[in-house]
């Protein structure tokens, strides 16, 4: 049925085709989750080589960047370069009952500008969702060097991020060479967890230099748990006051990272 | 000193407001919410001019008033506000504007002008069939150390910047007299920095106030202008308005922008609100009924906006965003109404430990509150204080509801996160 619906595309090469299918439907509706917990709409740009996504939250504060190469896909075909904005939330809503027996299989209709998800196992379930006019602006990503890095369990970093949460609005992290300290300080409490470079949870500390800066929970809390929920490791990249890279290592190949502007102290 | 004023409210003559709202109850809630100069609003309205003659004495060449029966520390600034109809490019444009004035006398000057643009009996915030650059001729003309600016300038109908009658540029409104115009009332539906993304506001001083219609705490007060004076005089607070002199005026007191009857865009009979971009899409067509929507403040900005959000000129005055302690507390122990005995009771207990509502919102510890409100309220009152509350976005007339259980991501602290693009 692949074979029949890909041959008739490629007697109509002025339109452009997208065709993928992945055997897991469950790490499609992940990775959809994961982008929703910053943006809205975003412009998926499919290549013959795969899939890519960059884009700022509305408030300019975080941004995410996702790459997923075809191989990451039982099947993909993509015959040019083809833009597709699509609203994240609608498109969760479509994949909300999802199981991991199911398999997905998305088609962009280019006549109609359509979404045709169809979702398998023992029913078939089709949807069709409408794409929006794409945007022209290209997103670049920060250009900062980063000097401490650590490589921690995305359910450990998770578990961290909630305690800091249920006490203030800010975190400040912490690296020296030896040691992970995240610090939470609100108005009426204030909490201090401190993971040395031998503990269970971390995987790997690198620090140039003694490295600390201080960011929003709301954006962080929401990053680490739609992250952790497409990975198991996590990497956190920052320099002292400037913006931090939270990348998650993806179960198939590709790459799901985020930015996030630091809260600047005045110390 | 601190200098708490709030400039714009309105007197039982304008319509839909309070019978309670005489000179005694302002003073009084004024007293409680922590005030140090109210407006009288309504100046023109001629039977209220007479009562505050008859119930206000100057003070000592200050240019503010005072009550004769009472030795209250509260002052009293002669204010009112007026509804400019006029065309302007074809199109019928009403807009409100702010009136201060340094006496009575210099009031009752400017009512003489203005009576021949309308009646000013008939309601007290009257409508004037003359133009904007005309009602500043008239008012500075009976008195040059009269005031005149925008009021609320984002709100549909009769706002400067109104989706419904008002303008896409200030200049278009004053026309020739700009230049007397120095500052513009930013409305509940906006604070300063959506205000600051527009460069052709960078000139003009940002002033809250609440444009009450009646004198209870959670209305009086919930906008005001933050001052620091040895004293308050009419001259002192205009003169760092018109300079937008930070050292004497601090910061505005304002409610998030969200909690304002117009933010968002919507349509109150079919309860549909959406944000600007959303209501763009739909047309601005209401998706239940398909009749046209009340554009929101949001919308409205988004449009006129040149500069990118959280964009903060030089030397800008700052500000507080703050809810109203009665709202707070009826939220905590689950109350509708802030007027409530209930609500009453704790309001009227911390606002005699702790002075003043502002005392509490702005200055009492955290070990303070705790101490006076217990743990629950003290930490409401706090997340207020730290802009972290999330507000579901009022529309089309109907206010917008507090939740004191989460913040939205948006609820960051602009001043102190520098946008991501700047890094790139």
């Amino acid at each position: 049925m692949l074979e029949s619906s890909i041959a008739s595309e490629k007697t109509k090469p002025a339109h452009a085709m997208f065709k993928a299918t992945m055997n897991d439907a469950r790490l499609f509706r992940n990775l959809l989750g994961a982008i929703s917990s910053l943006i809205e709409e975003a412009d998926f740009n499919a290549t013959p080589e795969g899939i890519k996504l960059r884009s700022m939250d509305p408030s300019h504060i975080a941004m995410v960047d996702f790459e997923w190469p075809k191989t990451a896909f039982d099947t993909y075909e993509c015959n040019g370069n083809t833009k597709l904005r699509l609203s994240v939330s609608n498109l969760l809503k479509l994949l909300k009952r999802t199981r991991s027996d199911e398999s997905i299989e998305v088609v962009y209709d280019d006549t109609n500008k359509k979404l045709n998800i169809t979702l398998k196992n023992k029913i078939t379930r089709k949807f069709i969702t409408p794409t929006l006019e794409p945007s022209t602006e290209e997103v670049p990503t920060p250009k900062v060097p980063f000097n401490a890095r650590v490589k921690i369990t995305a359910a450990s970093l998770r578990d961290i991020i909630d305690d800091a949460q249920a006490i203030s609005d800010n975190v400040k992290l912490e690296v020296t060479p030896d040691k992970f300290t995240v610090r939470a300080t609100g108005e009426l409490s204030s909490a201090l967890i401190e993971l040395d470079k031998g503990s269970d949870a971390i995987l790997d500390i690198d620090a140039k230099e003694p490295t600390k800066a201080t960011y929003n929970l709301n954006y962080l809390g929401e990053i680490i748990r739609a992250g952790s929920g497409a990975s198991e490791v996590t990497s956190l990249e920052f320099s002292t006051n400037m913006p931090i890279k939270v990348e998650f290592e993806m179960p198939q190949q590709g790459r799901l990272l985020y930015y996030l502007a630091p809260r600047i102290e005045s110390e | 000193m601190r200098i708490i004023a709030d400039l714009q409210v309105h007197s039982p003559y304008s319509r839909a407001t309070s019978q309670n709202m005489n000179l005694k109850e302002l003073d009084h809630f004024a007293q409680l919410k922590g005030l140090t100069v109210v407006g009288t609003g309504d100046f023109t309205q001629p039977d209220w001019r007479s009562g505050l003659s008859r119930d206000l004495k100057e003070d000592a060449g200050s240019g503010l008033y005072r009550l004769k029966s009472s030795p209250s520390s509260i002052r009293f600034m002669i204010t009112g506000e007026v509804n400019t109809t006029f065309a302007f490019e074809d199109r019928s444009r009403r807009v409100h504007h702010c009136l201060l004035a340094p006496s009575l006398e210099s009031a009752g000057a400017v009512s003489d002008r203005l009576h021949r643009f309308g009646n000013l009996a008939s309601d007290g915030r009257p409508i004037l069939k003359m133009s904007a650059p005309e009602l500043v001729d008239e008012v500075l003309e009976a008195d040059p150390h009269c005031v005149v600016f925008p009021a609320h300038a984002w709100t549909p109908w009769f706002g400067v910047f109104g989706s419904n009658s008002g303008f896409d540029s200030i200049r278009d409104c004053y026309q020739e007299r700009m230049d007397r115009i120095f500052a513009l009332e930013t409305g509940m539906s906006s604070d300063p920095a959506m205000n600051w993304r527009l460069s052709q506001l960078d000139n003009f001083c940002l002033v809250s106030n609440s444009d009450a219609h009646s004198a209870w705490p959670w209305r009086l007060g919930r906008e005001a202008n933050v001052f620091e004076f040895d004293r308050p005089t009419y001259d002192g607070i205009v003169d760092a308005i018109r300079t937008q002199d930070t050292v004497h005026f601090s910061f505005t007191i304002e409610t998030a922008p969200a909690y304002g009857k117009y933010h968002w865009t919507g349509h109150r009979p079919c309860g549909i609100s959406m944000s600007g971009a959303d209501a763009k899409k739909a047309g601005n067509n209401c998706p239940k009924c398909g009749k046209k929507m009340t554009r929101g403040v949001e919308e409205r900005v988004e449009e006129l906006a040149d500069r990118k959000p959280w964009f903060e000129p030089e030397g800008a005055i700052g500000f507080r965003h703050l809810l109203p302690l009665s709202e707070i507390i009826g939220l905590v122990i689950g109350e509708q109404n802030p007027g409530s005995a209930k609500v009453w009771e704790i309001y009227n207990a911390l606002t005699k430990k702790l002075q003043s509502e502002y005392s509490i919102m702005l200055d009492a510890s955290a070990d303070e509150l705790v101490e006076s409100a217990g743990l629950e309220l003290a930490s409401a009152i706090l997340k207020v204080r730290s802009d972290n509350v999330r507000v579901e976005p009022g529309y089309d007339g109907v206010y917008g509801k507090i939740h004191l259980d989460e913040a939205e991501p948006e609820a960051v602290d602009r001043k102190v996160v520098e946008p991501l693009q700047d890094w790139c």
